[in-house]
């Protein structure tokens, strides 16, 4: 009936996307639980470890808690043929970065008690109200 | 004493229940079930990965049962696979990718750990688009979540 009987997918199509999706094969999808296995064998591959943060989202969410179970450590490493001041760069990044999240930390804390400070205030006003 | 097991394209594999109780989900099963000639069905895992699986299992059926406690010593760990099992992972990275999935499901942990070091080796020192294209899978992030991530983590990048 319909003259337009959908042409079969021509493998020749050219295709714009870089991450061609011509070849979708089925590849098995490992769980998460399997994922952290595999990059905990990793855990001392501080190159490889920066390599599977920057996977997606889902490799990133995993690999963070293994990186930063003791950075300093893997940057004291002995299989890094850095000089001296390129691993006391390293590290001063690494401190610098501890410090810029510690400074949100308590940028949110000073928040949160204006926040709660505010709120006693609030309550006690009305208490007053109520009672007159 | 033999146990039958099924694949999920409904073969039949008949092997020694010493050989299927490396698997700590058939070994539980059995105990539940008590002494039983019914088959037990795996849906999860085709005749193809558990050929392998139980080839596996074969060669490891004297194996003392290993201790669940891990070595805390990093270079004790990874790497340090023994050669059948080396030989033994030696597949396709579709199969190696279900070999490991029916590890995890039949709960045979030594078998898992294999296939998750292998996995280790493969990854090792690839870039992110090597790893995206080992485990097929694309870049969701947006180019200022990459800028971030390039960032906050600089300490610990290659240069």
């Amino acid at each position: 009936m319909s003259t337009n009987s959908s042409p079969p997918p021509t493998p020749t199509t050219p295709s714009f996307s870089p991450s061609s999706h011509l070849q979708q094969r089925t590849r098995s999808k490992l769980p998460a639980e399997c994922l952290v296995m595999i990059f905990s064998h990793l855990d001392q591959d501080r190159s490889t470890l920066h390599a599977l943060l920057r996977v997606n989202h889902q490799f990133f969410q995993l690999t963070i808690p293994i990186l930063y179970r003791s950075p300093f450590r893997l940057l004291e490493s002995r299989a890094e043929a850095w000089s001296w001041s390129e691993r006391t760069q390293r590290q001063v990044h690494l401190l610098q970065l501890f410090m810029h999240v510690v400074q949100i930390k308590q940028i949110g804390r000073h928040e949160a008690t204006t926040a709660a400070i505010n709120l006693i205030l609030s309550n006690k006003q009305q208490q007053r109200q109520q009672r007159y | 004493m033999t146990v039958i097991l099924v694949s999920s394209d409904n073969q039949d594999f008949k092997v020694d229940k010493e050989v299927a109780e490396r698997s700590i989900l058939i070994k539980n099963m059995l105990e539940d079930v008590g002494e039983s000639d019914s088959p037990i069905p795996l849906p999860n895992v085709t005749s193809a990965v558990l050929t392998k699986v139980i080839e596996y299992c074969e060669h490891h059926r004297n194996d003392p049962v290993q201790v669940p406690e891990e070595t805390d010593d990093p270079r004790k760990r990874s790497n340090d696979i023994e050669e059948w099992d080396m030989k033994f992972m030696q597949v396709d990275q579709e199969m190696l990718f279900e070999i490991i999935l029916a590890a995890n499901y039949l709960d045979i942990k030594p078998l898992l750990d294999v296939g998750c070091k292998t996995v280790a080796n493969i990854i090792k020192g690839k870039t992110p688009e090597e790893i995206r294209k080992a485990f097929n899978i694309v870049n969701d992030f947006t180019p200022e979540e990459e800028a971030q991530i390039k960032k906050e983590n600089e300490w610990a990048e290659d240069r």
